[in-house]
């Protein structure tokens, strides 16, 4: 058969790093981005892009370790190489600190991320009303450079980019031989997934170069995360709440509670406020399915819902998706050889 | 009571406040100037990235290790408050890189989250196989001389853009106590042989992705004569020269070509940096810093002299516990002028 075409739906990270894994697992392969919004517009774009997980309940947690581990050591070699300031991707060092000290000391990503230990009291003296925390060294994505990282190999590897909204995956089946659902909270209405809901976050991105440790409240409300070339305070959780306006009150809010931490954003300047909805899952949904319309069959491989985690598994979800295309394409190559007989 | 400060870099400055904080109040006719040939932007201070960092080893000289403990504590204890961004203080996490493993510095204990490097860190670092991990702070002179400055002319502190000859120029014109800060060139006041130049010279390049600073050290080629990186709150210095007796403030091409490679191959993002500029200085080096009092002849009175230079390569780090120990010898100073005065003719 004539090489497979392959739509990715999506063009944020999740969208455009299934792309790049698909073009380098299967070279043969016609692959093409559509996407109603691309950077500097994609929720993508809106996140800090820490490498510090987030649990996916439904998730079994040795998979989500190799997700991490694998997104992890990919960005790691880039980091330390000249294409670094490029790809927006930096370490960073900093402290999680926690209020009430949590049930699990060392999280399973603890032995991914270099260094990890808990903080010594002199550390904590910095945060009086945080009694425990722990230190370590991880990787930021600061976006849009890595998005547009990402887009430049993709063109570099023949892969078009069309900016146009999917509707129903259907529309693309005359033109495609396998979809790749990377639409994120998109995919509430293009596939009607019930179980994904928005988180709704709101962040600040502020100038103030000379924070160069990250902190994050252990319960997830309030961080800060030193980017290239700006800081990102965040932030909300707002379940259900499909609101992209930014909010003045919890501007605020957020700027008072990450001051709190860090009294010298009291100077930060140029303050810039973005909203996210964290497209949540249960569990990533990255699986196969075939739709079938009179006759005529579509495959598609799902890769959403990565909700708060999307940067810290990208990757790993990425090769797993390429992994169920070439599964796709496998089927296609049996069924067309039936075909011939 | 004249008190003349020679030098306008973070000792002189450091020491100036010091002193009039402490005594302004106990002395009400004390009148404190700082007289000087260069000032901030200009100064060996203003050069410096900023890192606070002693050497590897005090080589027992406990007293600069309570120096430099003195110091940290007391940023660390300004971090919090609004005046730290105008400082220029701010925290600063990174490495210290070795060819072997060594014996843990005098300032472990100082410094936040002092640890030894794990393999999987050292991976970062080829030709490296061992190292410290820690945080410690940022003190940019570019912004913090000026906040000296500030703060002393606030108090009334009158500065003087000279060049003091000698000190009996400054008790010619009727300077009680001298205090001299004058860092590289103190030899040009007295004679001091054991003061010597360690040439540096520093590319401040582009590259805010750099958030770690990281310092090589290498058993033969002497402190700070291996690579370095050390981001600041606009620019990342580049450095790795210390040449001892080497006098030139001439930025050399040669030194250039290695710090620039060193520096890239240590850190290979760095070679997307943009240049911005460089520069070379004269690290005030001595075996031990000089601070102590003189006593010195003028005339038929006695005049003093307290002594605060020879900081080599760790000035911002030890400053503000010398200007401390210096403030405690002008104590002394003032206790025994009152103790004197009695005896002295009323003429």
């Amino acid at each position: 058969m004539a090489a497979p075409k392959v739509a990715v739906v999506g063009a944020g990270v999740i969208g455009l790093s299934t792309a790049l894994c698909i073009v380098e697992t299967c070279p043969s392969c016609s692959v093409a981005v559509l996407s109603d919004q691309f950077s500097p517009n994609t929720t993508s774009d809106v996140a800090a892009g820490m490498l510090i997980p987030h649990t996916y309940p439904g998730t079994a947690i040795h998979v989500q370790k190799q997700w991490f581990k694998e997104t992890f050591s990919y960005l790691f070699a880039i980091s330390n190489s000249a294409e670094a300031s490029e790809a927006g991707i930096h370490l960073v060092s900093g402290w999680q600190i926690f209020k009430n000290t949590p049930k699990e000391e060392s999280p399973f990503w603890s032995d991914v991320v270099l260094g990890f230990r808990p903080m010594s009291k002199a550390e904590l003296q910095k945060f009086p009303q945080h009694h425990f925390g722990q230190a370590f060294t991880t990787l930021k994505c600061d976006c849009p450079p890595y998005l547009l990282w990402l887009e430049k190999r993709l063109k570099a590897a023949g892969v078009q980019m069309y900016t146009r909204k999917v509707s129903d995956l259907w529309e693309l089946h005359s033109q495609y031989n396998i979809v790749v659902n990377c639409a994120g909270i998109g995919a509430h209405h293009l596939v009607g997934d019930e179980k994904l809901f928005p988180v709704r976050g709101q962040v600040l991105e502020v100038h103030a170069p000379w924070v160069k440790n990250f902190i994050r409240d252990g319960d997830g409300s309030t961080y800060i995360y030193p980017g290239i070339h700006r800081v990102t305070l965040g932030g909300t959780r707002e379940k259900e709440n499909w609101s992209l306006s930014p909010d003045p009150d919890t501007t605020k809010n957020i700027f008072d509670r990450c001051c709190s931490l860090e009294p010298s954003l009291q100077g930060a300047q140029d303050v810039k406020v973005k909203v996210g909805l964290r497209p949540s899952r249960q569990s990533v949904r990255l699986n196969r399915e075939v739709l079938s319309q009179g006759g005529v069959k579509l495959l598609v491989v799902h890769n959403y819902g990565h909700g708060a985690g999307g940067f810290s598994v990208h990757r790993g979800t990425a090769k797993e998706a390429a992994h169920l295309v070439g599964e796709c394409i496998a089927a296609l190559q049996g069924s067309s050889s039936r075909a011939k007989l | 009571m004249r008190v003349a400060v020679i030098g306008a870099g973070v000792i002189g400055l450091s020491s100036a406040l010091c002193i009039h904080q402490q005594y302004h109040s106990l002395v009400p006719s004390l009148q404190l100037e700082v007289y000087a040939d260069c000032y901030t932007p200009n100064t060996t201070s203003d050069g410096a990235a900023g890192l606070w960092q002693p050497y590897l080893s005090d080589h027992g000289n406990l007293q600069e290790t309570l120096w430099n403990k003195e110091t940290f504590d007391h940023l660390l204890g300004q971090l919090g408050s609004p005046a730290a961004q105008e400082m220029g203080l701010f925290l600063l996490s990174g490495y210290n890189l070795f060819t072997q493993p060594v014996p843990d510095p005098s300032w472990r204990n100082i410094v936040l989250g002092f640890r030894n490097l794990t393999p999987k860190e050292l991976e970062l670092f080829p030709g490296y196989s061992y190292g410290w991990f820690n945080t410690a702070m940022m003190l940019e002179c570019r912004s913090y001389l000026p906040w000296l400055t500030n703060k002393l002319m606030q108090r009334g502190v009158k500065f003087f853009h000279k060049k003091v000859e000698s000190f009996q120029e400054m008790f010619a014109q009727g300077v009680d106590v001298v205090i001299n800060c004058t860092g590289m060139r103190a030899g040009e006041l007295q004679p001091d042989p054991e003061l010597q130049p360690g040439r540096g010279q520093i590319i401040k390049v582009l590259a805010p992705w750099v958030k770690h600073f990281i310092i090589t050290h290498s058993s033969h080629s002497g402190i700070y004569n291996s690579p370095y990186v050390i981001p600041g709150s606009e620019f990342t210095v580049l450095g790795g020269i210390n040449q001892r007796g080497n006098w030139s403030e001439e930025n050399s091409a040669q030194d250039h070509r290695t710090i620039w490679e060193s520096c890239c191959r240590l850190l290979p993002s760095l070679q997307k940096a943009k240049v911005v500029q460089e520069w070379s200085g004269l690290r005030p080096t001595r075996p031990r810093v000089r601070l102590e009092r003189e006593t010195i002849a003028h005339g038929h009175l006695q005049a003093e002299v307290i002594h605060n230079y020879g900081h080599g390569g760790f000035g911002i780090t030890i400053h503000w516990g010398c200007a401390m120990a210096a403030a405690r010898l002008f104590g002394s100073i003032l206790e025994e002028k009152k103790l004197a005065r009695p005896c002295q003719p009323h003429l």
